[in-house]
């Protein structure tokens, strides 16, 4: 018998040498494999699904329920919730491949609280009227759906079962007053013609039969009785208005103004032109404060700030109240005052996105609601380090620095370098996938964007010195206009940097002066000429051996907005990490 | 042949079984493991890196079925030299076109957890083992390819053995031993089939019992009557 095998085996050796070298293939890809970080993909789609930040937050008047935006598997999608918990119910959703740049969102509460409206573009371009869509303030479900125009621009409760609209005609803006005439039944009852220009926004109704806008730097009226707009208040050349806020109760506004020196609010009764001084807004230290979220009359606003190495939220409760300090160990996406109530969007050390109260006279902080659904298997959600560098300019900077899951002694672990505005699911992303990822603090998108090399840089200077971190396998990360700054780096510094992760970039990088060896690109497909311009990019880097992982996204565009998307993006991130 | 050769030739057909094989499988791999990102586009044929690495996954398979079924050395030799040469080719005229052979192979090396410099110089080094080898092979079999076996006649005046080559089959020429007139007969032709490949060989009686590499496999066999 064994003669037998061994002559089919001689007269076949070619057939058993190519099965050996195929087996032998696997084997390498299967070592490969096992010595890659464990559960990739299972832990970006457990990140992914946790990490849907709510967006704006509208509580109604009673603080009893609120409506907040959130991405879905499709799109991004308005929830309703009670403030107390419970399942939050989706009211309406628009969907990313069809993205309209027409008004979603919420647009405000009925004065009784009975009533929720909110905007929806219809995502058919034979019915391009937009959805105004009037939802139960109690129950949630949507009751009504009214047509209107292209071009709806804003919104404002008048009564109970009343509203007026602003829509753009091209030239001017129109406002049109729709009543419920009956249960279930709205009627536009006027439309008045060219009342403002097209810098009118923050339409606010100032009693059942008036509003008031602000358009540019003054203030505008108009009674609907006798409909002439007239202006009310304008700003002096010394001073910007930035917000205003109108009480019906004390029929007076509150204008949050900004000078050279911070911003200031002003009371302002117009019946008699009256004009107050509502304090100055004084933050910590001597730079201006921005971001400011005001509720109503009197110096009743809430801001972001830094504390002590984290964000912390700073809250000026009432004109006598010491402004009250919240340290918030995270990231905030977005924050609401509301009466006695602060919401925050944002998450916390070792939690998930989510949506909190917290109110400031029992000083109580507790959960609305919560993004995580089921608890992580795969993925770790891990508190960062945080610190303090100058960075290369000289200027004292903030950093957050996440370490890899697990960590071996006298092992050299890779580094992701960035400067954002939030840490997002991309951190532990990386620390699952054994990374080190450290990202300079930028308090706003924009504000800070020009340091985006100079923080990097610093930033680089102090953490590649660390002995457990592998000064040759650093990588930058950098999004949308980070990537103008990034790309610069790359350039300047070829030698310092392995690879780099380019999202919906704006900008891409030299090729004939980088040193790179690997590129992560992800973009919306349908993000303009990315598909185009991205793809002759691959092409080019290819061609002067520089591997490029490109990612379409189909569906998104420069912002991902669905969790598909994300998902996605994740996953292929993940993968790349672990190939890295 | 001279049993070293088809000893050589064997041993460089079965490896280079298996280097295409493993190829293949690579090729595979590497193709699957990018499947769900864009692929950038080949500088020569300007189609797309994943179904040119496809096409070749499949040239690379169909010549390896070649080496597998195919019986003669010289075709499995020349299959391979062909497919080495056209891969030298390409990866001659890529360089001259501007392109970066390391950019090409980098979804192959993050496949294997390689560079993609070493990947190159890995795959340079198999397809110059293939190239060298299958061309080497191919000029000394060309080289040392086996004489003709001489026909032999008995001459019917002194009974002297006259050995002829085939061409001359049916001339008459003058005895070497007695100087007579004497006409080169075809001597009765036996018949067998080479025991290791099958192949039909044809050979004079008075072969009968000498070793011989097979004309058809190479492999050393030993003359005989069928039957």
């Amino acid at each position: 018998m064994s003669k037998t095998i061994r002559q089919i085996a001689a007269g076949h050796s070619d057939l058993w040498l190519a099965v050996a070298a195929v087996a032998g293939i696997l084997v390498w890809r299967g070592w490969v494999v096992a010595h890659r970080p464990a559960h990739a993909r299972e832990i970006a789609d457990e990140i992914s699904a946790v990490w849907h930040h709510p967006g704006d937050l509208h509580p109604n008047h009673a603080n009893t329920y609120i409506v907040f935006d959130q991405p879905t598997e499709s799109g991004v999608g308005l929830f309703f919730s009670s403030v107390s918990g419970g399942t939050k119910k989706l009211i309406c959703q628009q969907a990313e491949q069809s993205w309209s740049w027409q008004l979603f969102g919420g647009l405000g509460w009925s004065p009784d609280d009975g009533w929720f409206a909110c905007a929806l573009p219809p995502n058919d371009p034979k019915q391009p009227a937009e959805e105004i869509i009037i939802v139960n303030g109690v129950t949630g479900e949507g009751v009504v759906k009214l047509k209107a125009s292209q071009l709806l621009g804003d919104f404002a409760w008048l009564t109970p079962n009343s509203f007026a609209e602003v829509s753009w005609d091209g030239d001017s803006h129109d406002l049109t007053v729709v009543e419920q005439v009956r249960e279930g039944d709205w009627e536009e009852k006027s439309v008045i013609k060219k009342i403002g220009g097209k810098n009118m926004t923050a339409l606010t109704a100032t009693s059942a039969q008036s509003v008031a806008w602000r358009e540019g730097d003054s203030l505008w009226s108009l009674d609907l009785a006798a409909p002439t707009p007239e202006k009310i208040w304008e700003a002096t050349p010394t001073n910007k208005l930035v917000d205003f806020t109108y009480s019906q109760a004390d029929k007076e506004f509150a204008l949050n103004c900004s000078d050279a020196t911070g911003q200031y609010l002003l009371r302002f009764y117009p019946p008699t032109h009256w004009l107050g001084d509502g304090g100055r807004i004084k933050g910590p230290g001597p730079d201006p404060i921005p971001g400011v979220t005001w509720y109503q009359k009197a110096p009743h606003y809430a801001y972001c700030g830094q504390s002590e190495g984290m964000n912390a939220l700073y809250i000026k409760h009432n004109t006598n109240s010491e402004l009250t300090r919240l340290p918030w160990p995270g990231d905030i996406y977005k924050f609401t005052l509301n009466g006695d109530t602060l919401y925050i969007s944002g998450d916390t050390t070792n939690l998930p996105p989510g949506v909190w109260a917290y109110n400031l006279n029992s000083a109580d902080l507790y959960f609305v609601g919560t993004a995580l659904d089921c608890p992580l298997k795969y993925a770790g959600l891990a508190a960062p380090a945080s610190g303090m560098i100058t960075n290369a300019a000289g200027r004292v900077k903030l950093y957050h620095l996440w370490g890899p899951a697990v960590v071996s002694a006298g092992k050299k672990y890779p580094l992701i370098i960035n400067q954002s505005t939030l840490g997002g699911p991309y951190p532990h992303i990386a620390a699952s996938m054994g990374y080190y990822f450290a990202t300079v603090h930028r308090p706003g998108w924009f504000e800070g964007l020009d340091s985006w090399g100079e923080d990097v840089q610093g930033l680089y200077n102090i953490l590649a010195q660390k002995p457990d971190i592998d000064p040759h396998r650093v990588f930058l990360s950098g999004s949308s206009a980070e990537t103008v700054a990034l790309c610069q780096l790359l350039t300047e510094k070829p030698d310092q940097w392995a690879g780099a992760f380019l999202l919906s970039p704006s900008v891409l990088p030299d090729l004939d002066a980088v040193h790179l060896t690997s590129l992560f690109v992800v973009a919306g497909a349908n993000d303009g000429d990315a598909i185009k311009r991205l793809t002759a990019f691959q092409n080019r880097a290819t061609d002067e051996g520089i591997f490029v992982k490109l990612v379409f996204l189909s569906g998104a565009g420069h912002i991902t907005r669905s969790l598909n998307s994300e998902r996605e993006q994740l996953e292929q991130g993940a993968a790349f990490l672990s190939e890295n | 042949m001279k049993p070293m050769a088809a000893k050589l030739t064997r041993a460089f057909t079965d490896s280079a079984a298996a280097l295409l094989a493993a190829l293949a499988t690579a090729l595979f791999l590497g193709n699957d493991a990018s499947a769900s990102t864009a692929s950038p586009h080949e500088l020569i044929f300007r189609i797309s890196l994943k179904e040119f690495f496809g096409i070749f996954d499949t040239v690379t398979l169909a010549v390896l079925l070649g080496i597998l079924i195919l019986r003669s050395p010289g075709l499995k030799l020349t299959l391979i030299f062909w497919f080495a040469i056209n891969t030298a080719l390409y990866r001659g005229i890529v360089p001259w076109q501007g392109g970066h052979m390391g950019g090409y192979l980098g979804p192959l090396a993050h496949t294997f957890n390689l560079s993609a410099g070493l990947t190159n110089r890995l795959l340079s080094g198999v397809f110059l083992y293939l190239l060298a080898g299958s061309a080497a092979l191919l000029i000394w079999n060309l080289l040392m390819r086996p004489r003709e076996i001489p026909w032999a006649t008995v001459c019917p005046h002194c009974g002297g053995q006259i050995a002829f080559s085939a061409a001359n089959s049916g001339k008459t020429i003058l005895c070497p031993h007695c100087r007579k007139e004497t006409r080169l007969r075809e001597p009765d032709l036996l018949k067998m089939a080479c025991p290791a490949c099958a192949g039909h060989l044809e050979f004079p009686d008075y072969a009968q019992g000498r070793k011989i590499p097979c004309p058809h496999c190479h492999l050393e066999i030993i003359l005989q009557k069928m039957g």
